[in-house]
């Protein structure tokens, strides 16, 4: 049957068809795709706009019918959000500092000194990639409480200070760098941190880039951990105190829709400006 | 080397120079180890005890918690459900971002760069975000998938609490925060294809799926393979927000798994050696699956090079 096929494809006139039929396959299936994925961001972003009656009409309306900006005042002052947003930006830039540090200091030494034990240490360090925190979240909170640190920033932040996937980046980026130049600083009588900070500092800034825009994302959308260890209100990060909005029996869709729109504002900005950090980042996880 | 041995002076620096590596890795490894591998070990202590997380009494009852797992059915259900949420992961986190990565290769310049932001805008989005914008997507009244089914006539239903769908809202939800990520691996792996092999096949006549079937797909392995275990890999953590935030497992343990299970064993029903079994196992499966993953990965890289 697939030579009947064969035979009928060789004639040019439907040749061309089909590959008119095809390439309109392939259009509608590639703007469909793009739909679906971006129409729930505006979809939120038209329900935090319009007037809060408009939201259950019966008919569904694309486009607001007028613009209430005062939703986002209103849905602000129901909730303690100030504390949240002072909690999320604190946890996010401290973790961004740290993080960064341990990640580059690590990537580095395993891209460029060779020393007993690497691939394994390497391996081991990696291999934390694959394993959820649900699966041992009961001994990580025993070990959090035991330092004092439930409703603290740094019960938040260090457990996940190190991140195998940022070493991981660091240490692929750092690969490329050639290992001429830093023989060269150290025939020179450069120290080992004269190197680090003269030679390979200044030719990481991308993976630094990546490194600083992925965590701050790790730390601002977290919830599973941070709403484990953060038990008062008052110590909430955004996206748990998002999570209350949402009621048992009631919602206030437009303030939780204005609400979420904001708490994504920070990351939708940083991507804008930086998509092309985000791509090569992204690139890097995935190629050897 | 010899000469540094006669003085005596040098033998610091030259201890120095041994450790420094250990010493530049020892913040990530403690930090790791701390807060990965010691709760890890401990986790797998606990499962071996009955206790219920406050009580100060812990009672040791070998793989009573193991044999307990194998003998209730829930488990087996839960086992089934888990591989639910791996099978729509692999549709929707690996095939639709692989297929489209392949669609969308000949979007260049410009008009690509907004097509992947599309693509990508709701990977920036928290999960839990996600999972609260999907519930109003999902509402029964005044949701818009309703309102959009209404208008070819078809019936709405009630997403999230009907046990029927549950499970396949929670993993649309997934699918759709996690596919952008992935699309953006496969399109990476795509372009370091180096342009000459692809200019080759399509002189010999490759063409259509042919030219997908035999020359992307191979050139394109080690990042397929790679996407397809993160996939896997990531199906049930992906999912335990949505989880956690809209059904909590619900309604009637139609949308739970095992990584949600073991979570509600310890911080819903305190039973924390209960929770250690179930989180032992899932650690093992997990495992398994990588280091099958991590075999074929080699296998075929070895055979393309």
């Amino acid at each position: 049957m697939s030579e009947k096929v064969m035979l009928m494809l060789k004639v040019s006139y439907n040749r061309q068809m089909s590959q008119k039929i095809k390439n309109a396959v392939i259009w509608v299936s590639v703007v469909v795709a793009a739909l679906v994925m971006f129409f729930p961001i505006y979809w939120m972003f038209v329900t935090a706009v319009r007037p809060r009656e408009e939201i259950f009409a019966p008919e569904v309306q694309l486009w607001p019918s007028e613009f209430v900006w005062s939703n986002f005042v209103e849905a602000w002052n129901t909730l303690p959000f100030t504390q949240w947003y002072i909690n999320s930006f604190a946890i996010a830039l401290i973790a961004v500092v740290i993080t960064v540090f341990i990640n580059l200091l690590a990537g580095y030494t395993f891209a460029k000194y060779d020393f007993p034990g690497r691939n394994v240490i390497f391996l081991l360090l990696l291999s934390t990639l694959m394993i959820p925190i649900q699966v041992y979240i009961v001994p990580e909170y025993l070990i959090v409480a035991q330092l004092g640190w439930v409703n603290t920033y740094w019960g938040v932040i260090f457990p996940r200070a190190a991140e195998a996937f940022g070493i991981f980046l660091v240490r692929q980026f750092m690969m490329s760098i050639p290992d001429e130049l830093i023989e060269a600083a150290r025939i020179d009588g450069a120290s080992e941190f004269t190197i680090f900070r003269k030679v390979v500092l200044p030719l990481s800034g991308p993976v630094i880039a990546v490194l600083i825009i992925f965590t701050f994302m790790w730390r601002w959308n977290d919830f599973a951990w941070p709403i484990v260890v953060l038990q008062d209100q008052e110590a909430y990060t955004v996206p748990l105190g998002l999570n209350l909005m949402q009621g048992a029996y009631y919602t206030e869709w437009t303030y939780l829709m204005a609400m979420t729109l904001v708490s994504i504002l920070p990351m939708l900005l940083i991507f804008i400006f930086f998509q092309r950090y985000f791509v090569q980042g992204i690139a890097r996880t995935g190629l050897k | 080397m010899s000469y540094g041995a006669t003085s005596k002076s040098s033998s610091r620096p030259r201890r120095l120079k041994l450790l420094r590596p250990y010493l530049l890795v020892l913040p990530a490894a403690v930090f790791l180890g701390l807060f990965v591998y010691w709760p890890v070990v401990l986790v797998t202590f606990l499962s071996f005890f009955e206790w219920n997380m406050v009580s100060p009494q812990m009672t040791f009852v070998g793989l009573e918690n193991f044999a307990s797992r194998f003998a209730d059915p829930a488990f087996y259900r839960l086992l089934f459900q888990s591989l639910l949420y791996i099978a729509i992961a692999l549709l929707g986190n690996f095939l639709l971002p692989v297929g489209l990565a392949m669609l969308t290769l000949q979007l260049g310049g410009r008009c690509g760069d907004v097509y992947q932001s599309l693509i990508f805008t709701p990977t920036v989005v928290a999960v839990s975000v996600g999972a609260l914008l999907w519930q109003y997507i999902y509402l029964p009244t005044g949701g818009l998938l309703n309102a959009f089914l209404g208008l070819f006539g078809v019936p709405g239903n009630n997403w999230l609490n009907d046990p029927a769908t549950a499970l396949g809202s929670i993993g649309v939800i997934t699918a759709w925060k996690f596919m952008g990520f992935n699309y953006l691996i496969a399109l990476a792996g795509l372009m370091a294809i180096p342009k000459e092999y692809l200019e080759a096949a399509r002189v010999d006549g490759a063409a259509g799926w042919s030219f997908v079937r035999w020359v992307l797909i191979p050139l394109l392995m080690p990042t397929v393979l790679f996407v397809m275990l993160t996939a896997i890999l990531q199906a049930l953590p992906n999912a335990f927000v949505p989880i956690e935030i809209l059904t909590r497992g619900g309604p009637n343990d139609a949308s739970n798994n095992l990584l949600y299970a073991t979570y509600q064993s310890a911080f819903q029903f305190f039973q924390i050696g209960k929770a250690g079994a179930e989180a032992v196992m899932l650690m093992l499966l997990l495992g398994g699956a990588a280091v099958w993953q991590f075999r074929i990965l080699d296998r075929s890289l070895t055979y393309d090079r």
